[in-house]
């Protein structure tokens, strides 16, 4: 008898354990507590245009040779291509100048703009571009030294 | 302790411990929680900036308080998390191998909720940079704000 009376005491006592445990099914009617509301999210790209650089934005020139670097551009709207320099298209070091002129030329190899100035409206396009960078006018009075400038490129939606 | 007793007081303890586990777990089943986006769309418009999306939690009891009993004023403690359909990335309805990274950040309005009250907070979803490989369309994806009592 006493043998039968701790079996029992002994499966109680797992009825209470186990109620404990799975208790948090009960709080919402739920598996394992969990309780999830959805949001579906949404954006549009409705005018789509878009240029960047393949590599370093650093673009180095070594003895005045012509140097090609890739522009990449995409666009759904028709739009328009600039080009500006900080130094007026001059290289400069300290006290020394070296002209350059560029041009962009498209996949085609069709130069879309070679002047520092805005080019006519392009329609729709994915591909990649090229900027070329021609230094000019370096002879025997041209100075060694480091020569430095900044460009930037921009597209613009036409409107 | 005679046979007897001994089947006496098992008796009681089968009798009264059944009861008292059944009146834990109907407290368990008067209990709910919730977890709610106030809406269940979220524009992002034209994505060039971030937007935010408020949402409530909330625990509801049906529990009546006993004479002489303190009555639970606390349904416990929760963790809120999120999760992506796309793994946090808007998918281009149309190219499905489009898509823009985005983050989605929950204002937590804390971590113990008392009974009957409303917590209100926010996510913030940031779209992230446009590059040339985008397209034009819609991106979308599906945001799921889940509520884990601890």
């Amino acid at each position: 008898m006493k043998k039968i009376i701790k079996h029992s005491s002994i499966v109680l006592l797992s009825i209470i354990f186990s109620s404990s445990v799975f208790a948090c099914h009960n709080y919402g009617h739920q598996d394992d507590c969990d309780f999830n509301d959805n949001v579906d999210i949404a954006g549009e790209i409705d005018q789509f245009l878009a240029l960047s650089m393949n590599s370093e934005a650093i673009i180095s020139m070594q003895n005045g040779v012509v140097t090609s670097q890739d522009l990449a551009i995409a666009a759904n709207v028709p739009f328009t291509i600039s080009m500006n320099s900080a130094n007026d298209l001059k290289m400069v070091n300290n006290t020394h100048t070296v002209v350059y002129t560029f041009n962009i030329k498209n996949a085609n190899n069709d130069i879309v703009l070679s002047s520092q100035a805005t080019s006519a409206a392009h329609s729709e396009i994915s591909e990649v571009w090229t900027l070329n960078i021609i230094p000019e006018g370096i002879d025997g009075s041209t100075k060694a030294g480091d020569y430095i400038d900044t460009i930037t490129i921009s597209v613009d939606a036409a409107t | 302790m005679s046979n007897l007793n001994i089947l006496k007081k098992t008796l009681i303890i089968l009798i009264v411990l059944p009861l008292w586990v059944s009146s834990h777990d109907k407290k368990n089943d008067d209990v709910s929680f919730s977890v709610n986006f106030d809406d269940n769309s979220l524009d992002l418009g034209d994505m060039q900036s971030s937007t935010s999306l408020g949402f409530n939690v909330q625990c509801i009891s049906d529990e009546k308080g006993k004479k002489g009993k303190k009555k639970v004023s606390e349904c416990g403690s929760y963790t809120l998390s999120l999760s992506s359909q796309n793994d946090y990335r808007l998918i281009h309805n149309v190219n499905p191998g489009y898509s823009i990274a985005y983050g989605a950040t929950i204002i937590t309005p804390g971590s113990l909720i008392e009974k009957g009250k409303t917590y209100t907070s926010q996510i913030e979803v940031e779209p992230g940079y446009f590059t040339i490989t985008q397209r034009a369309g819609i991106y979308a994806d599906t945001l799921t704000l889940s509520l884990s009592a601890d």
